[in-house]
């Protein structure tokens, strides 16, 4: 459709001057189809503690590797979880970091009668990191780096790095 | 007479002689008397024969007494009653037998019986056997499941699939040029609440709208309802005037609402038609003749001038309610699209021709079922889709879906790029439905013919092919949609349209698949969830909702023992069932001098917005609200305690800000104010009123059985005790005494409100209880204007220093003395989750 043409951009960093004709509704972030139990997403509502535990929980009960996704304002939580975890450990895990964007699509709603639905397209950067155990006893074939079939992310491939 | 005749007796050498005449008033007046007498014996027959014995001798039967059948038919209702005055209970009449009861005819008569007074979904069968059934708004509903689902239902909501049956919701089909429609609906509601219902979005048929209906031309007051709505796409574009529109209307409120429409639109029922009869001739003023349908399948009212149709489509439609994210597993593994090259999907086709790239609506279907979560497709996006009989999509045992494999189209191009053409579907077809319903294979036939026909069982059989394919209607529904109110994508869903007759079958396949059923506290529930409120408590619904859980407080209340009641004055509650909004808001108008008007609920967006800055970040309040309006809060308890309905929201004092910093440094989760117990003026009262009326009792059952001893001893027969016959008298006490225990009605003494405990009231929590989504106890309450300017200008006060402190009020149970603070913030988006 002609009206709904994508507006292409960063997400404004506060709309509170701005004079609004729309009204901005967020999409949820988009997840990994398969939804194995070792992903975790960071958010920056949940507690900083009880993430801590499930992460600690799943190792604890075997898990080889998991998988922490932050995104955007979460980057510094997850990093601060993942490094927070490798202290406690005592040598016992490791990480392994990539990065990634994310394409975000917000629908913004029409305030009056005579507009359509519009969108607008973003991007914002990720962070997966990958803690796993480095057990010497464990015979593990390496598997590096982690492959995160992120639907999105892998789509894209903007910038990938290893840390 | 002649007096040579012997006369009997005097010619035997008696005494009596007959007289020579008779005086007439004599005879007459004997006359009269035995008249009289026959008429009195006829009416009261004094004999002490019992019916059967009365009866003539051939036609008597052996224990005629004990068994009345024996009785020819019109004796039998007075043997029954002569025995039962006798004291011997005659036979009742026996329940048929469980075999007789169960026979599928009598058991079909008896499910039409029951259904002649309050109506029945389809489901309803499924939802007894499972769930406590209540009436409610004409219907009868589940409302939860007899096992104890609470929290396995917000699991459900939250992360797997909550399935409901919303087929009580009535559809209303409207019918004239958008024009007509628009200006009528502009008349029940206002650009301020939102988007209308000509809105381009909405329009073209792709996505489903909401609107605030008002009471016409009364805005802001007057609410209705809040409806959702969803136009029938045009088949082909510009070449009709006429629009179809479907508005779902809540059953509590369709009748305000379709009296609304009529007098919006000037619409006249059809069922009583005046034709007018051929003249005969000029000179004669015009005859007409009133024509009377006896039946209307569906009520439908007409306007001839503008051409406008109403239609009341009840239990046409079969709506189911799908919450969760797995709703699209759901949803995928029950649904198998139907593909066919007939003639029905030709126009469908010719669009698609048009444009290779985008999908149809059945691919668009499919690609969108793929998806994680249903709050990844487009917002209130509607599909139709012609899927095969869901009979033939179950699993052989109940299975949960499982999640598709990754798609082949990414969910944001899925979500910009369209279906190739809008919803047609054959649902907004009268004739079709007819036909849909009136062609479709009985559970039993199916039964019968996989029994004939298949050879391996669970196998498909040739015949399954020629089942007739359904048209379905698939509504997406986004949830929460703010995320810094409530948890992005919550309650998200689908709702799914079917036609009649086709409830129990894909009920039962999605029942398979895992969904777990839930009934109407689910609803409260899932709403408390979003922080919303379903029924505000201006509109129609709301009102008759508050209304009877008034009613049920009230009665629960007092069928409590003494003891266990809480006694509502000492804790300085004025109105402990309801919330008195009226009086509220007179006590917080500032003009005093007005006359009362009616409050109502603050659904101006731009206004909401200007308060949600003001209270976020201290920007200036705005002047322009009217005294009369609430504002809906989200409350939030970050301490302890606990929230009910009907919480008081206060104001809290300079004191109370210094013990709650105090509390702070030393981690004190005491109540940060204590109410003081007030004294009951009305305990002693109570107390001579109880035992006054046991003293007078107690006298009149003397004087009973002083007037029974009095005729014990002049009597032959046993004497009884005359009856009480108090019970006016009992009634009476009770309400007194009821009176007595209740504080005075607030809408007596001004000012009784806000000043009815030591800190000013100025709001009431309507909905509450603990949000396993914020994992804290939330509710949902509603603030004067007034009020909640007092509560920042003294925030702005005492917090000066605190400049990140977010707002707090004070909050406290209707049943408790304590006082706790609570976050507060405003909802911007009133409809969402409706």
């Amino acid at each position: 459709m002609d009206s709904n043409s994508t507006e292409r951009g960063a997400k404004p960093r506060n709309n509170r001057n701005r004079q609004q004709s729309q009204r901005v509704v967020r999409k949820l972030p988009p997840r990994v189809a398969n939804d194995k139990r070792n992903n975790i997403y960071i958010t920056s509502k949940t507690d900083f503690k009880a993430q801590q535990k499930r992460c600690e929980d799943l190792l604890n009960a075997g898990a080889k590797e998991i998988f922490l996704h932050c995104m955007g304002y979460s980057i510094t939580r997850g990093l601060n979880l993942a490094l927070r975890l490798i202290d406690n450990s005592e040598g016992a895990l490791s990480y392994a970091i990539n990065t990634s964007t994310i394409n975000l699509v917000d629908e913004l709603h029409p305030l009056c009668d005579e507009d359509d639905i519009t969108y607008r397209q973003r991007n914002n950067s990720a962070l997966h990191i990958k803690i796993f155990n480095n057990n010497l006893f464990d015979i593990v074939v390496p598997k590096l780096p982690a492959q995160t079939n992120y639907t999105e992310a892998s789509s894209k491939k903007p910038q990938k790095k290893q840390k | 007479m002649s007096s040579q005749k012997l006369e009997y007796d005097a010619s035997l050498g008696g005494h009596v002689t007959l007289p020579s005449h008779v005086a007439t008033y004599h005879y007459a007046s004997g006359l009269l008397q035995e008249i009289k007498s026959m008429i009195a014996d006829a009416q009261l027959p004094a004999s002490s024969k019992l019916i059967f014995q009365t009866l003539p001798k051939h036609m008597r039967r052996r224990a005629m007494s004990h068994h009345p059948k024996r009785l020819p038919r019109k004796y039998r209702s007075a043997h029954n009653s002569q025995m039962s005055k006798a004291g011997n209970q005659p036979v009742n009449h026996k329940r048929p037998s469980r075999k007789y009861r169960r026979r599928p005819k009598n058991l079909l008569n008896e499910y039409i019986r029951r259904q002649r007074k309050i109506n029945w979904l389809e489901t309803h069968i499924w939802h007894a056997k499972r769930f406590h059934m209540i009436d409610r708004w004409g219907y009868r509903l589940p409302y939860a499941s007899c096992d104890k689902t609470y929290r396995a239902c917000y699991r459900a909501s939250a992360e797997h699939c909550l399935l409901q049956d919303i087929s009580f919701y009535s559809c209303v089909q409207m019918q004239g040029t958008v024009d007509h429609l628009r200006n009528g609906f502009g008349r029940l509601t206002s650009p301020d609440c939102g988007l209308g219902i000509a809105a381009k979005t909405y329009l073209s048929g792709r996505r489903e709208g909401s609107i605030q209906l008002f009471a016409d031309g009364q805005y802001p007051s007057g609410a209705l309802h809040c409806a959702s709505f969803m136009w029938r796409p045009e088949e082909q574009p510009e070449a009709q005037a006429q629009r179809t529109l479907w508005l779902w209307l809540h059953p509590a409120a369709v009748e305000a609402t379709t009296s609304q429409l009529i007098q919006v639109f000037q619409l006249k029922s059809t069922k009583q038609e005046q034709l007018p009869l051929p003249a005969e001739s000029d000179e004669q003023s015009p005859r007409f003749v009133t024509h009377t349908k006896a039946f209307e399948r569906n009520k439908s009212y007409i306007n001839k001038d503008t051409g406008m149709e109403m239609m009341i489509l009840n239990q046409e439609f079969n709506r189911f309610r799908l919450t969760g994210p797995r709703s699209q597993c759901v949803l995928a593994a029950s649904l198998r699209v139907h593909r066919q090259n007939s003639s029905t999907l030709s126009k469908s086709k010719e669009l698609l021709d048009a444009s290779h790239d985008l999908l149809d609506q059945a691919d668009y279907c499919e690609a969108a079922l793929q998806l994680r979560s249903p709050s990844e497709v487009l917002s209130n996006l509607i599909l139709s889709v012609n899927v095969i009989d869901p009979r033939l999509q179950r699993p052989s045992k109940r299975t949960k879906a499982s999640n598709p494999a990754a798609s082949a189209v990414n969910s944001t191009q899925l979500l910009m790029m369209q279906p190739a053409s809008p919803p047609f579907s054959d649902l907004w077809d009268p004739e079709l439905r007819v036909r849909l319903s009136g062609q479709m294979m009985l559970t039993h036939q199916y039964n019968q013919l996989r029994q004939k026909h298949a050879i391996v069982p669970g196998e498909p059989c040739a015949f399954e092919e020629q089942m007739q394919p359904i048209p379905l209607l698939l509504i997406q529904r986004p949830g929460s949609q703010q995320a810094n109110y409530k948890r992005l994508g919550y309650a998200a869903g689908w709702d799914v349209i079917a036609p009649a007759r086709y409830g129990m079958a894909l009920w039962q396949t999605l029942i398979m698949w895992g969904a777990r059923p839930g009934g109407l506290r689910e609803f409260e529930s899932v709403a408390r969830e979003l922080g919303v409120d379903h029924h505000l408590p201006d509109t129609v619904t709301g009102l008759e909702q508050a209304a009877r859980a008034s009613l049920e407080r009230r009665a629960r209340y007092f069928r409590l023992p003494p003891n266990k009641r809480c006694n509502y004055r000492k804790l300085a509650v004025v109105s402990p069932f309801k919330a008195p909004w009226q009086s509220l808001v007179r006590d917080w108008n500032l003009e005093t001098s007005t006359s009362p008007k009616s409050f109502y609920v603050m659904r101006d967006r731009a206004m909401l917005q200007r308060l949600d800055k003001c209270m976020r970040h201290r920007e200036q309040f705005p002047d322009c609200l009217t005294d009369n309006c609430l504002i809906q809060v989200e409350l939030r308890l970050h301490t302890r305690g606990n929230l009910e309905s009907n919480a008081l929201i206060c104001l809290p004092s300079r004191l109370d800000w210094k013990r709650y910093w105090r509390q702070l440094k030393h981690d004190n989760q005491e109540p940060v104010h204590t109410e003081p117990l007030l004294s009951d003026l009305n305990e002693r009262l109570r107390k001579e009123l109880r035992l006054g009326h046991k003293r007078l009792l107690k006298r009149l059952r003397a004087r009973r059985v002083r007037e029974k001893r009095r005729l014990q001893e002049t009597s032959t027969r046993r004497v009884h005790i005359r009856p009480a016959k108090t019970a006016s008298l009992v009634s009476e006490q009770l309400t007194k005494m009821c009176s007595l225990w209740l504080p005075t009605e607030p809408s007596e003494t001004h000012d009784s409100v806000r000043r009815q405990c030591s800190r000013e009231v100025f709001g009431y929590v309507s909905c509450a209880g603990f949000s396993f989504v914020e994992a804290a106890v939330c509710g949902v309450g509603y603030v004067t204007a007034n009020g909640l300017r007092q509560l920042l200008a003294a925030r702005k006060a005492d917090t000066a220093g605190r400049s990140r402190q977010p707002l707090l009020c004070l909050l406290r149970n209707a049943n408790s003395r304590d006082y706790r603070f609570a976050r507060l913030q405003i909802n911007l988006n009133l409809a969402a989750g409706v």
